[in-house]
């Protein structure tokens, strides 16, 4: 018993003398692991390569073109790791019991900016990556088992541009005498007061060179894809039945913004979420080239493959009073003033968003520039 | 009846032993600390020759001199001897005090020769009167003998020692002595004053008593430092009064004083006997990096308050003066070997060596040390990597010291020393892990010369380190550096006495100049920078009861340019141990190299690739600070002393890292970091108005114990805030409350108990982080515990205090609690339990 108790004592001043615990500080970050693999270029992108940038997205919130969700972590593989069309990465800081969404591009152009949106995307030329789902496992302790081998292949090269546009059709705002100039009126959708009287503005979205900082935008085009003519008119085929040739891409989102957040470019939560139709040509004037798509089809020989894409200048677009709010994802589209009169609030500033097959996206306004105006401005729901 | 067999357990027989040990301990006549000891029975020795009573007086210098050996005791012994007309002995007290090698042997040598002419002299007549006693003390008579003679020496003898008794019996105070044709120094006849007090070389351009320092001083002896335990610097410096001591580690702490302290402290000025150790590159100082170790010290020396005018930049809320033992002057070859081990893989070895030959005077010391963190950070993790082989380490050191010294005449002295240590050091600093190591070797030298009362020092530092995050995320940015850095400074100084009718001024004038160099990846480019600086300080003694002293100093710095700081001081003394003193002065803190020139990209930690490029400023005001004081000082008594000192601050200026600018400077990739936002140093735009009060107390009631207490409060007002409107616009980087209470018992039997008790109150302080959920820089409050300390040691000295062996506690409510923490990104300090060994030769 006693030597039990002498062994017992011992072994405690060796576990003193020998064993440093493990105790967080307050800026000690969760455990954590690990994702790491390797990046593989599989097309004949030609030396140099330029870095990779690559993307961490939850699938909760997955990127475009799927989705809008913006990504959690992002890291650099500088171009010198590059050996033989392979480089290793890793994203640290992975949380146990997650989904992530990988993908990325070789920034062969060395465009990308990592701060503004707009601009932390592939551009014409570089070498996308095909997206990766990962899972994580569960935490043992401070372990967390890492996710090892994982190939982002770098095989699609971008042929176009991002969808760089302005909205149209913005006047200017009252400026008399007795008042500050309130500045420019941009479109609007006027809610009527009535749920079940369906609501709708027309509005343009014209294509806009840009020239910054962080590059030049001369000749940007929207990548139009028709739907497929599966029954073999020779049209696309109108899935939806509005009775319009259906455009499956781009993508046109408005986005509500929070009234509250000094930058103004915060999303409103729940986030409101209004699509834009685009037209394939004008209803009340079908013989304006510029907005018919469907005729610049034909004329540059646009197959209606549900992939073929035509490059457009101009889009005409509806904008419905129906919207896709977080608080009813499962639903597609809800009258909007059922919204407004379910709590959630609809009226204010909208964000216009262009998205790309790619995943490639413009929108309006954004953090390129301050003067709001020289970039199309917003688009706003008004109530009556 | 048998009588029942008495099993005793070890438990029970150790306690008893405890106990036995205590009762005979205080059963027995005990020591008190070796100073203060040495001192009451100096003086009373000094007090009984003053009254006649010479053969007890020297009984009590005996003592005096067992306790704490000091040649000038051998010295007044020899005199009271001569006096008493005991010449023999008195001879050999002369012979073994110039076995010390005093500066003034050959006066006293021609001393010698005439006490053994006249001890001739008497054996002579003693044989011319009939054979009688010759003379008490034993001392050779030497040849010759023959009549008494009134030569001229023996006339002149007389005189002397009449007068030496005279001024004896009036108290000690000096006598002019005719001088002779042996041409002895009149100075050679004095006996030596107050030999044991404290002296202060830091408070002021001389030498001086705690009680005549025109700032408030705390002195912290080797003996202390031997009694607490201790095995690093910071811990010894919590018992000063009105210092804030920020451990964020093993082996890792920041000072302030007066407040303000902070991850890399830099305000308060860090000198090894005299010469910087605060690194420019940093700002403030990494005590593991010095190249001396805790055996090396013969004593720390803490000057509260802003002391620009002595020191010039960085002497912002005090000043720490770490004096380095010299070679033992009683002997001429000493030493001693020392070993500590224990918890927290703590290894410290020690061995040290000094002696005397001739009008040479060498030391040299030799150690090493090592301790683990009190915890890892960081465990086992998929997302993490350590850096180094051994994550768990925190200090690590080799180090080496060692002087030269020779005096040809008493009023030349040239000196040469130096030291290095190739250190491993842990700190806590930038990044997301902000744990760092830094590895490399620290170097000194310094050579210093005096003529008479002109001195010139010159000494240069050297650094060459590597350091990186000690843990850094799997594929994440590196923050590897190296910096190498050299502090070339020159100073030199004249000091003299002047009077103007009964006034006296004793002047100090001089002037220096420092030259700084880095070349480091974390600033822009390599750096040099030139520094002038001239001073001059007038102590002025109108009357023994009223001294003020007034200073001044300028330092030309090459981007704050021409930087002023003066000080005054007012001393009114009603007793030479009583002082009541009221000061007033300024002091300054330049921007380190970082703050100036600071370039480099630090990730958020938030998102992997992203970071913020953190800028120096070159145009950075200094750091300023105006503090007014009142103290009160005694230590008129051989049992109990005390200072009492109340203080004001005005601090402005202070520099930090501004806000992230979004955007700012955003876009260029560096490496594997991508810009998204600056963030560059700057001055805070705020006033801090600070009042305080500290209380000191040492009570030494009877003999072999110690009892040493102190208090402070201080309490900051940021105007900035108040004048915002805030309902809470005090600053808390200090802790408004903090305590220290300590005792210490040296029995005669050489067991040795001591105990620490430090409370400290809570401190808040501002931290720079990043915000998870924005990846932005955000300054939040970073909380320290408030924390109650309790350490001890036992001792037991053997073989004549050759041998010593040790066993103490540190932090032992760590034990129960797991340790406090002092600041929120620190790791908790633990406890530690370490035996230790001493052999002395």
């Amino acid at each position: 018993m006693r030597h039990r108790l002498l062994f017992a004592l011992l072994a405690a001043f060796a576990l003193t003398a020998c064993e440093v615990p493990v105790f967080p500080t307050d800026d000690t970050p969760a455990p954590a692991t690990r994702i790491e693999g390797t990046i593989e270029v599989l097309v004949s992108a030609g030396y140099p390569y330029g870095p990779a940038v690559l993307f961490r997205y939850s699938c909760a919130d997955p990127p475009p073109p799927t989705g809008a969700g913006r990504p959690i972590d992002f890291l650099i593989v500088p171009e010198t790791e590059f050996v033989e069309g392979s480089a290793p990465f890793v994203f640290p800081s992975v949380p146990p019991d997650s989904c992530s969404i990988l993908g990325g591009f070789l920034d062969r152009d060395r465009d990308f900016h990592y701060a503004f949106t707009t601009a932390a995307q592939a551009t014409a030329g570089d070498v996308s990556f095909g997206f990766v789902d990962v899972a994580t496992g569960s935490a043992d302790g401070d372990w967390i088992e890492p996710v090892l081998d994982v190939e982002l292949r770098a095989e699609t090269v971008e042929p176009w541009d991002r969808p760089v546009f302005a909205l149209e059709d913005v006047s200017e705002g009252d400026d008399d005498d007795s008042a500050a100039p309130t500045g420019p009126e941009w479109p609007r959708l006027v809610l009527d007061g009535d749920p079940e009287a369906l609501g709708r503005l027309f509005t343009t979205l014209q294509t806009s060179p840009v020239r910054t900082d962080l590059g030049d935008h001369d000749d940007p085009r929207f990548q139009v894809v028709f739907a497929p003519d599966l029954d073999g008119d020779g049209f696309p085929d109108d899935f939806n039945g509005d009775g319009q040739y259906d455009i499956v891409w781009p993508q046109v989102l408005f986005f509500r913004l929070d009234p509250e957040d000094p930058t103004g470019e915060a999303e409103s939560d729940p986030r409101v979420v209004i699509p834009g139709i685009i037209l394939p040509a004008n209803p009340f004037a079908p013989l304006d080239t510029s907005v018919n798509l469907l005729s610049q089809a034909f004329d540059q020989g646009v197959a209606f493959d549900g992939v073929s894409r035509l490059a457009a200048e101009r889009m005409l677009i509806v904008v419905p009073d129906l919207v896709v709010t977080a608080t009813e994802p499962e639903t597609v589209l809800t009258p909007i003033e059922h919204v407004q009169a379910s709590g959630v609030e609809v009226t204010g500033l909208y964000r216009a968003l262009v998205m790309n097959p790619t995943g490639q996206l413009w929108f309006l306004p954004n953090e390129l520039a301050t003067d709001v105006v020289t970039q199309g401005g917003y688009f706003s729901v008004v109530a009556e | 009846m048998r009588p029942r067999a008495v099993n005793l357990r070890p438990a029970a027989l150790l306690l008893a032993g405890i106990v036995a040990s205590t009762v005979l301990a205080l059963a027995t006549p005990a020591r008190a600390d070796v100073r203060d000891d040495a001192r009451r029975a100096f003086r009373q020795g000094m007090t009984l020759i003053s009254e006649g009573q010479n053969l007890e007086g020297i009984e009590f210098l005996q003592k005096a001199y067992d306790l704490l050996p000091h040649p000038s005791v051998l010295y007044n012994i020899g005199l009271t001897y001569a006096n008493a007309g005991e010449y023999g002995s008195a001879l050999d007290y002369f012979q073994r005090y110039l076995d010390t090698g005093p500066e003034d042997g050959a006066a006293v040598e021609s001393l010698m020769a005439l006490l053994e002419s006249q001890m001739q002299d008497d054996a002579a007549a003693a044989e011319i009167g009939g054979g009688g006693d010759a003379g008490s003390g034993g001392g050779d008579a030497g040849g010759g003998g023959g009549q008494v003679a009134a030569t001229p020496e023996v006339l002149a003898l007389i005189e002397r020692l009449e007068a030496l008794a005279a001024r004896m019996e009036g108290g000690g105070e000096p006598v002019a002595v005719a001088p002779t044709e042996e041409a002895i120094d009149a100075d050679a006849l004095e006996s030596r004053g107050d030999i044991y007090e404290e002296v202060v070389v830091s408070a002021s351009r001389q030498a001086s008593a705690p009680v005549d320092a025109p700032v408030a001083t705390t002195v912290i002896t080797a003996d202390e430092i031997r009694l607490s335990g201790a095995t690093n610097i910071p811990d010894l410096l919590r018992r000063v009064p009105g210092m804030s001591v920020l451990t964020m580690g093993s082996g890792n702490a920041n000072l302030a004083v007066r407040g303000f302290n902070q991850r890399i402290s830099n305000k308060v000025l860090v000198l090894v006997d005299g010469r910087s150790a605060y690194l420019d590159f940093l700002g403030g100082t990494f005590f593991k990096t010095l190249s001396i170790d805790l055996q090396d010290i013969e004593r720390i020396e803490v000057i509260r308050g802003p002391n620009s005018t002595l020191y010039g930049a960085n002497a912002f809320g005090g000043v720490v003066n770490i004096i380095t033992k010299q070679p033992d002057e009683t002997r001429p070859f000493g030493g001693s070997v020392h070993v500590t081990a224990g918890s927290g893989e703590t290894i410290l070895g020690n061995a040290r060596f000094g002696g005397r030959s001739g009008i040479l005077r060498y030391r040299g010391s030799i150690g090493y040390e090592q301790t683990s963190r009190y915890e890892l950070t960081y465990g086992e993790r998929a997302d993490v990597v350590a850096t180094t082989d051994d994550p768990k380490l925190a200090v690590r050191g080799l180090r080496a010291n060692g002087g030269l010294r020779i005096t040809p005449t008493p009023n030349i002295s040239l000196g040469l020393s130096g030291g290095l240590n190739y250190s491993y050091d842990s700190f806590m600093a930038i990044g997301v892990f902000r744990n760092f190591w830094m590895r490399g070797l620290f170097s000194d030298v310094r050579f210093d010369a005096q003529f008479g009362g002109l001195g010139i020092r010159v000494f240069w530092n050297h650094m060459n380190a590597e350091a990186d995050q000690t843990w850094l995320t799997v594929g994440g940015a590196s923050l590897a550096t190296h910096p190498v850095a050299h502090v070339v400074d020159v100073e030199a100084i004249y000091s003299g006495r002047a009077l103007t009718g009964p006034v006296q001024h004793d002047l100090a004038v001089g002037a220096g100049y420092r030259l700084k160099t880095i070349d480091w990846s974390y600033i822009d480019e390599p750096h040099v920078e030139q520094h002038l600086h001239g001073f001059v300080e007038d102590r002025i003694t109108f009357i023994p009861q009223l001294v003020t002293v007034l200073g001044f100093r300028f330092d030309q710095h090459p981007l704050v340019g021409f930087t002023p700081s003066p000080r005054g001081a007012l001393l009114i003394k009603p007793t030479p141990g009583q002082a009541l003193r009221i000061s007033a002065g300024t002091a300054f803190r330049t921007p380190t190299f970082t703050e100036s020139y600071l370039d480099l990209v630090i990730p958020s930690g938030v998102v992997t690739g992203v970071g913020i490029q953190s800028r120096g400023n070159p145009d950075l005001e200094p750091e300023n600070i105006f503090s007014a004081t009142l103290g009160y000082t005694f230590e008129d008594s051989d049992f109990v002393g005390f200072q009492i000192e109340g203080w004001y601050q005005r601090v402005g200026n202070l520099i930090a890292l501004g806000n992230i600018q979004s955007g700012e400077g955003a876009g260029p990739r560096i490496g594997t970091t991508f810009v998204v936002g600056e963030s560059a140093f700057q001055n805070n735009d705020s006033v801090f108005h600070g009042l305080g009060g500290e209380a000191e107390i040492h009570a030494f009631p009877v003999d072999g114990l110690d009892i040493r207490g102190a208090y402070s409060f201080a309490y900051f007002i940021d105007q900035e805030r108040k004048d915002a409107g805030e309902d809470d616009f005090r600053d808390r980087r200090h802790p408004m409350h903090s305590g220290y209470v300590g005792a210490s018992y040296r029995s005669p039997i050489g067991l040795d108990i001591a105990a620490d008790l430090h409370i400290v109150s809570a401190v808040v302080i501002p931290e720079r982080t990043f915000d998870a959920a924005t990846g932005q820089a955000i300054n939040e409050d970073c909380d320290g515990d408030a924390y109650a300390m309790v350490s001890a040691r036992l001792g037991q000295r053997l073989l004549d205090d050759k041998l010593e062996f040790g066993i103490s506690a540190f932090n032992i409510p760590g034990f129960f609690t797991g340790g406090h923490r002092e600041h929120c990104l620190g790791t908790r300090v633990g406890p530690r339990v370490l035996g230790s060994a001493t052999y002395r030769f």
